[in-house]
């Protein structure tokens, strides 16, 4: 249990630093000097590996170790940031991604085969060492990096006037060392023994707290020869070379301190001045992002969510008590409690909600990758991040958007040489942004493509056997584009890795309709596409008709009623034996609530007025035969359970003011 | 729930809440036992299986109720004011059961105790054991065959 409480810890923050991780890299590879994003990445890695070191996960510590001695050649500017090793860290994330869900799946941490990555980093670091490293190293002593201002200098030179030397040292751990920190600090005890350490880079609290990759340097003031040093350093385990260097008397003029650091400002300046500047300046940067916050089980809120909704229902029932007995006393302090309640519920919805840049955030990587395996040039603009969204919205939404995206990537944006040939630019803009709409949120996937060609989609309908030719021809343009969104229609030409497996838009609009959203397309031939998602703002709360069918109350979500019209029996006729009536010329199928809901028959007369309900769902309509109209009313949904999952036609219900459960009717399972 | 059941047994008791269905008694074991209701509303719920009474409102949350004499094949009855809702917890499923009268909590020793034997009947299924005392007997149901979260929904 406990061990599962840290497990669950660890998976989520995980997944936060993954995706930190993935952002970072992504502004790094545009922007390869900055260095605050280095910091920000290296971080990451680091906690990683810190997290799944104390969970015992030792094969992700193993590669995030692997890493992080990458990023930090790439931190200290001893290795360029290239695309050849962007890619290959991104491979690394990816590996950490798939074993550390596996282990949230009480799986092994190592699904994904590392050993080739962890070779390929490793292969990264070495040439860096062997071959980058000494040439710095060798041409003056002084400049492999270690800067000494002139705190340091007075002290070497005191040192010197005293007989003593001054030396630099380069200590570097093995790879696969685990307790650096430790590691390290023996290195700074053997030396303290022979004389004094008055420098480190990085300093000493970083030593401390493992903050380093594998290797460190020190200046380090003794009586004794270099040859001593060195053996006295090598004589602590995993380390597995140090090169030691005296410093020369020169060094110690103070222009030529200066020079060093003026001349060298790209270097030394991030390890010195710059770092303790980059953290201060994050450390408000992120604040700005979370704010103060807590973590909190969803579960915990619909548990809230409850609560709220019982007092609300017990209000009414004191309100009715108040009107009843006409105590104006109890009224008017309900009249206060009522502003309380209602207040309560708009915190509590809010809490719910979620900024949508939750699932935004993990496409930037995704159009990277696809872009790449495409070879097209695609720009991602993403707009709206910050739109919130209910959060059990928010985790069903991602996969639709993915399969949008894709979509716009793979059939939408042309190859650049065509792009070019059309005159528009190489790259191809493709938008996902998201905005408040009245009581709905709007999520437009856009694209500057080739559009999607009406008469294709015709003749391609008409050869799957979708429509007939002359349904096809009947259907103007923007009904023709629609057809994609039928089961079993794909127009890839040719099937392909990313999309076009047949299975696409009819998925994803049926997932949006399952949510209460609605999608739709409008396109121009050669000036791109506009995927259009509505959706409703919260899922818990909503509007709706209350309905009365025999003693049967049932609610009907606003969203699917078009009107509601009052009819005799006379204006029902029968087509085909089934029963419709004519609207504004329309003819629209009639369904008889009490028959579809299996409503036990009660006695009485046959209704002289017919109440009738036209709901719609996309451009289908019908109309639901009920007894009588109750109301338009707030309700909050709540689940009937595990035991009732799976009722299509009442996905869920609803406890009314008098504390009686009305059933919430799913009208596209009606019709 | 299962392993605090055996615990309790190897102890050698049983605390059982036992109640009415027509003129026989019955039992679930109290730990499965949240609360004892009186009758309230209960919406019936369309294309839900025939032994599901329908859905009432628990404080807030809309929570399922079986017709427990339904299930067990038994003979209807009207509701009498005896009549109450036994709100039990089967892994992590809430659901009512309806039954004609609550009469007493009762600690069984494991002597008192009759394994059921593989009975043929359609009642059979739903029965883990009966309790004797004196000349009385209760029999003790199986609530997860009765919930049936696992397979019958299906």
């Amino acid at each position: 249990m406990e061990a599962n409480q840290y497990k669950e810890m660890f998976l989520e923050e995980s997944r936060e630093h993954l995706q930190s991780l993935n952002d970072g890299l992504l502004s790094l590879e545009d922007n390869s000097d900055d260095l605050s994003v280095l910091n920000e990445i290296f971080r990451s890695a680091h906690t990683i590996k810190g997290m799944s070191a104390t969970m015992g996960y030792n094969k992700i510590a193993e590669l995030t170790h692997d890493m992080e001695n990458v990023l930090d050649l790439l931190r200290k500017e001893q290795l360029k940031v290239s695309s050849d090793i962007v890619d290959r860290l991104f491979k690394c994330i990816d590996a950490l991604e798939q074993n550390i869900e596996s282990v949230g799946e009480d799986g092994p941490e190592d699904v994904a085969d590392v050993t080739d990555l962890v070779a390929s980093l490793s292969a990264i670091v070495k040439s860096v060492e062997n071959g980058a490293d000494p040439p710095a190293l060798e041409p003056a002593g002084n400049e492999t990096g270690l800067e000494l201002d002139e705190a340091d200098l007075d002290v070497i030179a005191q040192a010197r006037n005293t007989g003593l030397r001054a030396y630099e040292l380069k200590v570097v751990l093995s790879g696969k060392c685990i307790l650096k920190a430790t590691r390290s600090y023996m290195v700074m005890n053997a030396l303290d023994e022979q004389g004094d350490v008055v420098k480190s880079v990085p300093s000493a609290e970083d030593l401390e707290q493992e903050k380093f990759g594998t290797s460190f340097e020190l200046v380090f003031i003794t009586e004794i020869g270099a040859k001593q040093i060195e053996e006295i350093v090598m004589g602590v385990s995993e380390v597995e070379s140090c090169t030691v260097t005296e410093i020369q008397e020169k060094k110690t003029a103070p222009a030529e301190a200066l020079a060093v650091p003026a001349a060298k400002a790209s270097a030394p300046a991030p390890k010195g001045t710059a770092k303790p500047a980059c953290g201060a300046n994050k450390a408000p940067e992120k604040k700005l992002k979370s704010g103060q916050s807590v973590r909190v089980d969803i579960e915990k809120l619909d548990n809230l969510l409850n609560l709220v909704g019982e007092l609300v229902i017990n209000k009414v029932r004191l309100e009715q008590i108040g009107i009843m007995h006409r105590l104006t006393e109890l009224t008017e302090t309900l009249e206060q409690m009522d502003r309380v309640t209602t207040d309560l519920q708009t915190v509590v919805m809010k809490v719910r909600m979620v900024p949508i840049g939750q699932v935004f955030n993990r496409f930037p990587r995704m159009i990277r990758d696809l872009a790449k395996e495409l070879n097209k040039e695609i720009n991602l603009t993403i707009e709206g991040e910050e739109t919130e969204l209910d959060r059990t919205v928010i985790d069903e939404i991602g996969d639709p958007i993915m399969h949008l995206l894709r979509n716009s990537l793979d059939h939408g944006v042309e190859h650049p040489d065509d792009r070019e040939a059309k005159g528009k630019p190489r790259t191809g803009e493709v938008g996902l942004i998201a905005r408040h709409e009245g009581n709905n949120v709007v999520i437009m996937v856009t694209d500057d493509g080739k559009g999607i060609d009406a008469d294709i989609i015709r003749r391609k309908a008409i050869e799957k056997g979708i429509i007939s030719a002359e349904e096809a021809e009947a259907l103007n343009d923007a009904d023709a584009v629609c057809l994609i969104f039928l089961p079993g229609f794909s127009t890839a030409e040719q099937i392909t890795d990313v999309s076009g497996r047949g299975v696409g838009m009819d998925v994803v609009r049926s997932k949006i309709e399952s949510l209460g959203g609605h999608v739709d397309v409008e396109t121009k031939i050669d000036e791109g596409s506009v995927f259009k998602i509505k959706l409703p703002l919260t899922l818990a709360i909503i509007q709706a008709l209350l309905v009365k069918i025999q003693d049967e109350m049932y609610a009907i979500p606003l969203g699917s009623i078009d009107s509601t019209i009052n009819i005799s029996p006379d204006d029902i006729k029968t087509v085909k034996n089934k029963e419709v009536i004519v609207l504004r010329g329309q003819i629209i199928p009639i369904i008889r609530g009490a028959d579809v809901l299996q409503v036990p028959k009660a006695e009485g007369e046959e209704n002289e007025d017919i109440f009738v309900v036209v709901v719609h769902i996309g451009d289908r309509k019908a109309g639901i035969v009920v007894d009588n109209l109750i109301g338009q009313q707030e309700i909050v949904i709540k689940t009937m359970g595990k035991l009732l999952a799976g009722l299509k036609v009442i996905p869920g219900a609803t406890v009314l003011g008098d504390g009686r459960v009305a059933l919430i009717l799913d009208v596209s399972a009606l019709m | 729930m299962a392993k605090i059941d055996k615990t309790a047994v190897a102890e050698g008791e049983m605390q059982v809440v036992a109640f009415k269905l027509r003129k026989e008694e019955y039992s679930f074991n109290i730990l499965n036992v949240q609360e004892i209701k009186d009758l309230t509303d209960i919406t019936r719920v369309p294309y839900a299986s025939d032994f599901i009474k329908g859905v009432i409102n628990l404080r807030g949350s809309v929570l399922p109720v079986i017709d427990l004499k339904k299930r067990l094949g038994l003979m209807d009855t009207p509701y009498t004011d005896d009549t109450r809702i036994v709100i039990v917890k089967v892994e992590d499923v809430s659901v009512g059961m309806v039954v004609d009268g609550v009469t007493e909590v009762l600690v069984f020793n494991q002597s008192e105790i009759e394994v059921a034997k593989s009975v043929n009947n359609e009642i059979g299924r739903f029965i883990s054991g009966i309790g004797k005392r004196n000349d009385r007997l209760v029999i003790m149901l199986d609530l997860d065959a009765i919930v049936g979260v696992t397979d019958e929904l299906k």
